[in-house]
């Protein structure tokens, strides 16, 4: 008789034989009641090992002990470069530039800020006519500070606008 | 961390004998459903068709499974685990009480000439009583491998020995029961 025969009859007569096992389902209820009694509540797990459970606990009361007593040293030298803000007129100037120098390196993190009046307010210069200050027999005197500011502000075009320009009036 | 939403029956044995040790039910449900009946199979053509003693093998096996699943190491196999415990016992048991063989004169009680399914009744006791002959090893590595669709190095790890010694025991018993078989050949092919 050949193997391969041999084989593939008792493969068929092993599946035959197989399909026709009745299975026992009452044992696998009598096996989940085993495996209920078998179920621990935690403090008798607890009391069933106690070394594992108070290390546990001692280990945790440690890491509370050292987290809450030992400060961590710092790691980063940062150097803080002129910490002090400047305040001009109105104008709050807060200096929070950070200059960290690390291997002769050195990295600005944030640039300085103006908080308020960023655009600076700009006055135009406007013409005005010199004040007569004294007045006698109908002769006019000024002050010659005024004047020769009149003159530099009108500009010197010729002589016959000289009085025009002197007194600051166009003609 | 066991998932809770996935189900059982697409679990690995390893994971659901993982749960089993957390005392859950439905993993000791769904092993059980996937290993007895092919245990209690094993065991019956182990121990030369003794249900009986199959059946109070592997309820056994089960029993010692529940109450102490912690034994089992989920980086291993456990096809391999179980089919190792249940062998063990069976050899225990084979040691003890040696099977009784099936007479020849049973067999012959059978006429030759009904149908197929009974023809193939009377090769299977014939088999059986052929296996029997041999030793324990290798009539397991032959039931492991035919009837348990084993892989052969899943057989060597049962049985605790080499691949190739594996392949010599079977290679061994098939020869032995070609000679030993060939008279109902005629028998089969009808």
């Amino acid at each position: 008789m050949k193997e391969s025969e041999i084989i593939k009859k008792a493969k068929e007569g092993y599946n035959q034989e197989y399909i026709e096992l009745k299975d026992n389902p009452t044992f696998l209820n009598q096996l989940k009641e085993v495996n209920k009694t078998k179920k621990k509540p935690f403090f008798l797990l607890w009391l069933s090992k106690p070394i594992p459970a108070y290390s546990l606990v001692l280990a945790c009361l440690l890491f509370m002990l050292l987290f809450y007593t030992v400060k961590p040293q710092p790691t980063e030298l940062i150097v803080y470069n002129n910490p002090e803000p400047i305040i001009q007129y109105d104008t709050i100037m807060v200096r929070d530039t950070i200059m960290i120098e690390k291997e002769n390196e050195s990295v600005r993190i944030k640039p300085e800020e103006k908080l308020a009046n960023r655009v600076p307010k700009k006055l135009e210069n406007k013409a005005f006519t010199p004040i007569q200050t004294v007045v006698n027999n109908g002769e006019f005197y000024f002050d010659a500070s005024q004047v020769s500011e009149q003159q530099n502000l009108a500009g010197s075009s010729s002589a016959d606008s000289e009085l025009a320009q002197f007194l600051g009036v166009s003609i | 961390m066991l998932n809770p939403f996935l189900k059982y029956t697409s679990i690995s044995d390893e994971a659901l004998m993982k749960r089993l040790q957390n005392r859950d039910n439905k993993a000791l449900e769904e092993l059980y459903n996937r290993y007895f009946k092919k245990l209690y199979y094993f065991s019956i053509k182990m121990l030369n068709n003794d249900r009986e003693t199959a059946n109070d093998m592997v309820q056994d096996v089960f029993l010692k499974l529940v109450e102490s699943p912690e034994k089992f190491n989920t980086d291993k196999k456990f096809k391999s685990w179980i089919y190792t415990i249940t062998a063990n016992e069976c050899r225990k048991f084979y040691r003890l009480k040696p099977m009784k063989n099936i007479e020849d004169e049973e067999i012959s009680e059978v006429s030759l000439e009904e149908n197929n399914t009974e023809n193939l009744t009377v090769f299977m006791r014939k088999l059986d009583n052929q296996l029997e002959q041999l030793s324990d090893r290798h009539k397991e590595a032959f039931i492991l491998k035919h009837n348990q669709n084993f892989s052969l190095q899943e057989i060597a790890d049962i049985q605790n020995c080499a691949l190739g010694t594996v392949k010599s025991r079977l290679h061994y018993t098939i020869k032995f029961l070609a000679e030993n078989l060939a008279q109902y050949k005629s028998m089969l092919t009808r």
